[in-house]
């Protein structure tokens, strides 16, 4: 198993080289830089001056050839330091630590409001097996997985203002300064970015209870006259369970980097709104640092998901064991 | 004495008819999943016929009839800057589905020749392929799409080959499973034993019998490529304006109006939905009928 473990740390550490490597290429190929940008922006009216440019690109090191650039960058993130903002000279780390309390709390509750209905939802349609409720609930989950959430989330805000006179209050309140008005920012939002992920639980969900319902211990808790409620949730669900718990763990991972489009319509300051600021606004370090959170998030989530099958399942680890030797 | 021998007898039989026949037995079987194709068709010449079809300049702006409602002359209403929402709405449908259409096949193709490349010769080489397909995954999609597309420039093109990129991955590892699997047949084997090349094999001997996990992923991958074509446009960073993208029908400077024009928020809306929709239903049944495995991808 040791062997296993330091195995795919290895990998992953390669993994990450290369994320790093592509991103940091990748960002420099914007079109047009912060120094351009922002010396256009410091002008009132009338031509740029070359020479502020120049100065500004020689202050964010952006004259120095790309390769040394990435070095500067990796050696100057071993030591903690993520490169300030180029626009509002803020840490980067620190702009990202005032965004992802909001980004975190619209995954948290996404992923219950999701978790809620999918298992909800499942467990219904997997016991109503090919009857129309099984096909209507698939039905349900299947637009959840189609209709773009901020369409969703557009229309959340319409319905009740046009009908109710009833507008949520938009924009970021924490939920330390004031319970009631954060909740009802972040219902709505979790509610559009919810349907969407119950919808890969459902299906989980309804194929793993399809799969115990038959097995003969659960027949056995029938036949022993528990109660319906009792069967579907200490017997069935509590087995069905288990790959649903990964499920939601990639849904996490997922979900980071998807809140964008949302975030915007409901003005939420998080990770997306910071990064598509940061990429309008060429603020290298910002996208960098930003986009490269999101990174290690997945993927330690994925090699913790995949140590996970190792442990329950020694075929992976043996298999892998023998490719390596 | 000559022996005659042909590999393809070990293959397993591939159904070949794709005629009247096997379109109404489909229907028979899935009638949800035909429906959605009945819708697609339908969208398809609406897109391919939008001149015919549509009553306005898409583009045309009419400052005597901004935010009307939907009645006689303009059937969905019009927008802030009077431009009639159906013929817009009718144009979108090209802008969607040619994005749609080209970013999943730059998706198949670029992942199936990974997955294939990877699966067939194993070894270093996949172990290669993998880490970099690794560090493709690790990348949040929507955010990655956005700076590949900022990098080459808004623009219809651009954002096809963004959201196709963005694509390939999720496809090439399936693939890879599939044909590793598919590696160890014996059809396989004994065409190598002939003297197949390695490319022959590949082309002439998995791939048929890969084909219909990659039809199943392509029609997946296609809704996926139409949602985030709107996602983008939404953003202002797909299709740039005026073009009628449905996405950016619903984003920007038009939100503003959406409480006094609401037409405008729901019609760019339901044709994206209904089209996604109906893509995944189409893949949903392709997929009970041609490959129960890909349950869950």
């Amino acid at each position: 198993m040791s062997h296993y473990v330091v195995r795919r740390a290895l990998l992953t550490l390669v993994t990450l080289f290369l994320f790093s490597l592509i991103l940091f290429l990748l960002v420099r190929r914007l079109p047009g830089d912060a120094a351009l940008l922002k010396s256009a922006a410091g002008e009132t009216s009338g031509p740029v001056d070359p020479s502020v440019t120049v100065a500004l690109r020689k202050q964010f090191h952006l004259d120095r050839p790309v390769l040394v650039q990435y070095f500067e960058w990796v050696v100057s993130i071993s030591h903690g330091d993520f490169g300030r903002s180029f626009w509002t000279g803020d840490r980067a780390a620190q702009d990202l630590l005032t965004a992802l309390p909001v980004t975190l709390e619209l995954v948290v509750l996404s992923v219950s409001f999701s978790v809620f209905i999918g298992l909800l939802v499942g467990v219904v349609s997997a016991v109503q097996h090919d009857r129309p409720v099984d096909h209507a609930l698939r039905l349900f989950a299947l637009f959840g997985l189609s209709i773009p959430n901020f369409w969703v989330g557009t229309i959340l805000i319409l319905v009740p203002a046009l009908f109710w006179h009833y507008l949520p209050p938009l924009g970021y309140t924490s939920i330390l300064q004031d319970p009631a008005t954060n909740l009802r920012q972040f219902l709505a939002p979790a509610a559009a970015l919810g349907w969407a992920l119950s919808a890969s639980i459902m299906r989980l969900t309804r194929s793993e209870m399809l799969e115990v319902l038959n097995q003969d211990y659960v027949r056995t808790a029938w036949a022993k006259g528990l109660r319906a409620r009792s069967v579907l949730l200490n017997h069935c669900l509590r087995n069905a369970f288990i790959p649903v718990i990964t499920i939601i763990g990639v849904q996490v991972g997922f979900l980071l980097g998807g809140t964008v489009a949302v975030e915007s319509v409901y003005g939420l300051p998080g990770i997306g709104t910071l990064l598509i600021n940061g990429i309008n606004q060429r603020d290298y370090p910002i996208i960098q640092t930003g986009v490269l959170a999101l990174a290690l998030w997945f993927i330690l989530i994925n090699f913790l998901v995949d140590l996970a099958y190792a442990l329950i399942d020694p075929r992976i680890r043996l298999s892998a064991e023998g490719a390596a030797g | 004495m000559a022996i005659s021998l042909d590999a393809g007898v070990l293959e397993p039989q591939r159904s070949r008819g794709w005629g009247a026949a096997a379109a109404v037995a489909f229907a028979r079987r899935k009638p949800l999943g035909a429906a959605a194709l009945v819708i697609l068709l339908g969208l398809i010449l609406i897109a391919l016929f939008a001149r015919a079809i549509a009553p306005y300049d898409p583009l045309s702006q009419n400052y005597d009839a901004v935010l009307q409602a939907p009645g006689a002359g303009h059937l969905m209403g019009t927008d802030n800057f009077g431009r009639d929402e159906l013929s817009r709405v009718v144009y979108g449908a090209r802008i969607s589905l040619s994005v749609g259409v080209v970013a999943m096949l730059i998706g198949t193709v670029g992942g199936v020749v990974l997955g294939l490349l990877s699966g067939y010769f194993g070894g270093l080489l996949d172990l290669v392929l993998q880490r970099i397909i690794d560090a493709w995954i690790a990348f949040p999609v929507i955010i990655f799409a956005l700076v590949i597309l900022v990098s080459l420039g808004q623009g219809l093109l651009q954002a096809m080959i963004a959201i196709g990129i963005v694509g390939i991955p999720a496809t090439s590892r399936v693939v890879r499973g599939t044909v590793m699997e598919k590696k160890e047949s014996l059809y396989v084997g004994a065409a190598r034993a002939m003297g197949g090349s390695h490319l022959r094999v590949m082309l002439v001997h998995i791939l048929p019998n890969v084909m219909s996990t990659i039809i199943v992923l392509a029609t997946l991958t296609l809704g996926r490529a139409i949602l985030a074509e709107a996602i983008l446009s939404f953003l202002g960073v797909g299709i740039p304006p005026p073009q009628p993208a449905w996405g950016s029908m619903l984003g920007g400077n038009a939100r503003t109006y959406f409480l006094a024009a609401p037409w405008m928020a729901i019609w760019p809306g339901i044709f994206i939905s209904l089209t996604v929709i109906s893509w995944n239903l189409l893949g949903d049944a392709l997929r009970d009928v041609l490959d129960p495995r890909l349950r869950g991808v």
